[in-house]
């Protein structure tokens, strides 16, 4: 009878209603905690990189809260569960996290609603690329932190004076692989490596999907080649830089093999892409399986992980033509073995089963990066004081899972630490389908450029 | 006992009434929410709905009372971003005040060309249309480097002043939105109850029929067309004001899709109806939350939810309740006892 | 030269792959007249049904094949009878949005369930040839999803034109009272249909998902393209499908060679405009009384 389906939609929209109204927002409670907030990218396009993000930060506070760190700080911090220890008290942290669904809007919403409501001090994110710059300009001048383990993006740090990057930048990795293209054939020789790797390469390719941080990338990669000297031919302009939910390659690909390249930077850092892009490189020619290209990758590429991936797909990354970084010691000291051996089976049974799966270097950056932040505002010893707890973490040092004595990076123009990991980029290789680390690292000769600091992002 | 003489009931049930008490009610609720609410985050989501809304009610005179629905929307509402971004920032500096016309002119002289080829069409053919007007867009947005600064984005916005008063602050810049909002809800308004009314209706209802008895039924399309659009290029223009730093992923075809669900849910064919869809959608997404990873799930479900059971969006739920509530206290049968018929309707 | 014909082949290739995809939308609107948003979801959830299948269980490709094409036309129906068979008479708008919250609701949950970030291979037959011609070339994998497209579309016309079945269909396409006068069962059909649809999308799932690996965003892409596809084809019409299909992959993929590889959907979007400006009902499409 349609009256009374009537009176039912009439039933249920008033149900609708009265939950509404009950269900107001929740007060905060009043004692002195600690308040850290995060913005995850958790669905949407964009939730590979959030999920396993969100997973070792909330795994890094609860361990805090236990009294469980597994990584130490330089000078040591005490980590004695409860919360931090601020003078003779235990200030509890409060954690909350809001999922940003790959927008942007709501990226920013969320920050503006852990700064407002939840009276946030410290923001884990934003890592949408827009949001990134809005939401400095929201922050910034609020005096919150921004901290992101992920994000590798200039945008983070360079004219920041809360940002921080926890890891290296799209801008820096590039770097790393102009120092290594430019090696001398003596110093190959002496690691193990065919000192004519690089002989009568000329021409360089760049391949990455359409988004900030390989346009970033590209300019590193430009800015590398120029500081060689000529040696090497590369235009940002050339970069093939291909669009959100591209499924078939062969035309990019293509396009890249039609510039002819020697050597070719592959900027993807999504299995799937990945995969296609050097099944189709072998068939069009770039192959760098003969030495018709050296391809070099990054530390996605450079996960025995990925390589024995590859090799179930018939792609052999074992030729001596593909190289890559990364970014934490590949020839860990015991210590550092320890920790990691420590970590990984508590992050896997914890998520494991779940669509985060198992533990990878990159959430093990995230949870040193956690960890080391909450250990810095313990030394700062005032927790309501931003100020103070930016001075005080940057000066502190972290042995965490991606190896001992990370610090931040000091600005040799004007001698103040930034926000910026001193990241090292080891160089690895693949031989017997297993990577390999060259024993070649980089760090202090990859800080250059105006996109790595400064007082303002160029734009 | 009569409790209400029959003149004033059957004012209680007309369509108009109901429309103007719902206003009312909103922009009492809107009101009160902006004298109580010192909370800068609610002042956040506030200038947020308040922006989405200038976009969207004209945008419902398009798809609700004339029945075109426009997939493509999110691109012109980029365009109205992008120029106010471009002209303020990137080459040339602009004031706010002075890149604001400049922003809706442009787009409403591209909605003017557009509405050419693209009012060859009907229906899903329409849809489409627009759709790949919206898709080219994104993709000028995500490629014309020179402009736009492709994957980069254009940061560092300003927002609007008048002479020494900045309108920074979000409580400040709510007035700005609030102002230019009133001009949308009372244009749409003034737009939809005059013979421009009566012709979309006739539109909507047959428009073959129409053309036929003699009405120039393009002119009335173009016109709310590039209505709708000037309105998106608006919003726009605030929505990169209050978010500083715009890139293209803000103008996906999703974001267009965005528009058409506000209109949907909240209840198309009304100007109020969309109104609602953007309050109930905003205060919604600070409840899903709570869902954490599920969120999404819950809004899909909720959409689908909502499309199936209320017919006329929420705005429509809501007056069925309306007569519901008149129903069943009885106050149906009253009116007929005392006009002395049987009731109309149901 | 070389390079066009090679795009040309590469672009005939991929557009094949959309055709599929688009064809299950075609027949799903051309029958019942609802536009499905969520068929992108079908054709990503197809491609984990054959991955799970064909690779986990470690069966053949073929077998996760027609599993995905089952198991994705048995969802269809769900579909159909949870939320469609509500919308039919209710506006484009209406239908519209609701897929889309059904397509929310199923893209988040297989993120959900199989989370992003990782390889899904699935095994297919010719993977490991090529034919080649000079320096044009092409995958065997390709030329395997070139043939079942083909296959399946002859069964397809097959059944809309030379069965009982498919007159049934034809004759609710035309009118549904009349076909229900008729005594055509107006459900019956609506089930076929739906399920007919369904498996096309996750017949074109598994190809995609073979070719290129399985993922959860790979449903969008090939949505956005069916969208044009049926247009450009003439609303609801096979043969409209596959041709259109392959001008839009070839047009894709020359735009991507020749124009900028950001580019990509600039053209085919462009010459979809031109093309609804010339002929409203597309290119096979008779005009439509109710569009």
């Amino acid at each position: 009878m349609a009256s009374s389906f009537g009176i039912i939609r009439a039933g249920l929209l008033g149900a609708a209603l009265c939950a509404g109204l009950v269900a107001g927002p929740q007060l905060a409670k009043a004692e002195d905690t600690f308040k850290f907030g995060g913005v995850f990218t958790l669905s949407g396009p964009a939730s590979f990189l959030g999920l396993f993000e969100e997973a070792a930060v909330r795994l890094a506070v609860e361990q805090f809260m236990k009294g469980d760190c597994i990584v130490e700080a330089v000078p040591p911090q005490p980590c004695e569960g409860g919360g931090l220890k601020i003078g003779d008290k235990v200030i509890p942290i409060e954690w909350t996290a809001y999922d940003d669904v790959s927008e942007d809007k709501k990226s920013i919403d969320a920050v503006i609603r852990l700064v407002e409501q939840d009276e946030a001090r410290a923001i884990w994110g934003p890592r949408m690329n827009s949001a990134l710059l809005s939401a400095a300009s929201i922050l910034d001048p609020q005096g919150i932190i921004s901290i992101c383990a992920i994000c590798s993006s200039p945008a983070m740090t360079v004219g920041r004076k809360y940002g921080h990057d926890i890891t290296d930048t799209g801008v820096i990795e590039k770097h790393a692989m102009g120092e290594f293209i430019h090696e001398t054939p003596e110093r190959l020789a002496e690691h193990g490596i065919d000192p004519a790797l690089f002989d009568g390469r000329k021409k360089l390719g760049f391949i990455g999907r359409n988004e900030l941080y390989t346009v970033h990338g590209s300019i590193g990669w430009q800015e590398a080649v120029e500081k060689g000297g000529g040696r090497y031919e590369y235009q940002h302009d050339w970069a093939v830089l291909y669009p959100f939910g591209t499924t078939d390659f062969a035309p990019h690909v293509a396009k890249l093999a039609e510039q002819d390249p020697d050597i070719v930077l592959m900027d993807a850092y999504i299995f799937p892409d990945m995969l296609a892009i050097m099944n189709e490189m072998k068939k069009q020619g770039l192959n760098y399986e003969t030495g018709e290209i050296i391809l070099l990758g990054n530390d996605v590429l450079m996960l025995q992980i990925f390589v024995d991936v590859a090799k179930d797909q018939g792609i052999n990354m074992s030729s001596g033509y593909v190289w890559g970084w990364q970014e934490h010691n590949p020839a860990q000291d015991e210590a550092t073995l320890a920790r990691v051996e420590k970590y990984v089976p508590i992050y896997n049974a914890k998520y494991g089963e779940t669509e985060v799966g198992n533990s990878s270097p990159f959430d093990r950056g995230a949870y040193d990066a956690a960890i080391w932040f909450l250990y810095g505002v313990q030394a700062s010893g005032d927790h309501t004081d931003n100020d103070k707890i930016v001075e005080a973490w940057r000066s502190l040092k972290i042995n965490g899972l991606r190896g001992p004595t990370n610090e931040f990076f000091t600005r040799p123009d004007t001698g103040e630490k930034t926000g910026q990991l001193f990241a090292t980029e080891y160089i690895i290789g693949v031989a017997d389908d297993k990577v390999w680390y060259t024993g070649i690292n980089y760090r202090d000769e990859l800080f250059y450029g105006p996109y790595v600091y400064g007082d303002k992002l160029p734009k | 006992m009569t409790l209400l003489r029959a003149p004033q009931l059957s004012l209680l049930r007309d369509r108009r009434t109901r429309a103007v008490i719902g206003w009312l009610i909103l922009l009492a609720f809107l009101g009160i929410l902006w004298a109580t609410v010192d909370n800068n985050y609610h002042l956040r989501l506030l200038v947020g709905a308040g922006t989405a809304m200038i976009a969207v009610i004209p945008f419902g005179l398009l798809m609700g009372h004339m029945g075109y629905l426009a997939m493509g929307q999110g691109g012109f509402v980029g365009v109205g971003a992008y120029v106010v971004g471009v002209l303020t920032v990137q080459q040339f500096e602009f004031d706010f005040w002075a890149a604001l016309p400049c922003a809706i002119i442009i787009t409403c002289a591209l909605a003017y060309l557009l509405s050419y080829p693209l009012f060859r069409l009907r229906g899903y053919h329409f849809a489409i249309g627009t759709l790949a007007v919206g898709q080219l867009l994104y993709i000028m947005f995500d490629s014309w480097e020179w402009f736009t600064g492709g994957p980069h984005g254009t940061a560092g916005i300003a927002r609007p002043a008048l002479g020494d008063y900045a309108f920074v602050t979000n409580a400040r810049f709510l007035i700005v939105v609030l102002f230019f909002l009133v001009i949308a809800a009372f244009s749409s308004w003034w737009l939809a109850r005059g013979h421009v009314g009566r012709a979309l209706s006739a539109i909507r209802q047959d428009e073959d029929l129409a053309a036929a008895r003699g009405l120039d039924v393009f002119r009335y399309k173009q016109l709310v067309f590039v209505f709708a659009a000037g309105f998106a290029a608006l919003s726009g223009a605030l929505y990169a004001s209050m978010q500083i730093a715009i890139d293209p992923s803000s103008f996906t075809i999703w974001s267009s899709f965005q528009y058409v669900i506000y209109v949907i849910i909240g209840g198309s064919g009304t100007l109020l109806g969309p109104a609602i869809g953007v309050v109930f959608l905003v205060v919604l997404d600070q409840f899903i939350q709570d869902f954490g990873k599920w969120n999404q799930i819950v809004l899909g479900g909720l959409i689908v939810f909502t499309v199936l059971f209320f017919r006329g969006g929420l705005w429509g739920g809501a007056n069925l309740l309306w007569r519901f509530v008149l129903d069943s206290a009885g106050i149906r049968q009253r009116v007929a006892e005392a006009l002395g018929a049987a009731p109309r309707g149901q | 030269m070389t390079a066009f014909a090679q795009q040309l082949i590469y672009g005939a290739s991929y557009g094949m792959n959309l055709a599929v995809a688009a064809a299950g939308l075609a027949l799903i609107f051309g029958v019942y007249r609802v536009i499905n948003l969520a068929h992108g979801q079908l054709i990503m959830l197809g491609g984990f049904v054959a991955y799970v299948v064909a690779t986990q269980l470690g069966t053949h490709f073929f077998v996760g094949f027609f599993a995905a094409m089952i198991v994705m036309g048995l969802l269809s129906i769900v579909l159909e009878n949870a939320v469609f068979r509500f919308l039919q008479r209710r506006p484009l708008t209406d239908q519209l949005l609701a897929s889309l919250g059904l397509y929310m609701v199923l893209g988040t949950t297989a993120l959900r369930i199989w989370g992003d970030f990782e390889a899904r291979p699935i095994a297919m037959p010719g993977e490991d040839w090529a034919l080649t011609a000079g320096d044009i070339r092409i995958d065997g994998a390709r030329l395997v999803t070139i043939a079942i497209t083909l296959v399946l579309f002859a069964l397809l016309y097959f059944v809309v034109y030379r069965t009982h079945l498919g007159r049934t269909m034809r004759a609710t396409a035309q009118g549904e009272e009349t076909a229900a006068l008729m005594g055509i069962k107006k459900r019956r059909v609506a089930a076929i249909v739906f399920f007919l649809g369904g498996a096309l999308g996750g017949a074109a799932g598994a190809m995609l998902g073979a070719l290129f690996n399985v993922r959860p965003d790979m449903g969008f892409q090939p949505l956005l393209m069916a969208l044009v596809i049926i247009i450009f084809g003439g609303m609801g019409s096979i043969a409209g499908s596959i041709v259109a299909g392959l001008i839009l992959g070839i047009l894709y993929n020359l735009t991507v060679f020749y124009v900028g590889s950001k580019l990509g959907d600039l053209v085919p979007f462009l010459v979809l405009l031109a093309i609804l400006m010339i002929r409203p009902q597309g290119l096979f499409g008779l005009p439509d009384r109710n569009a």
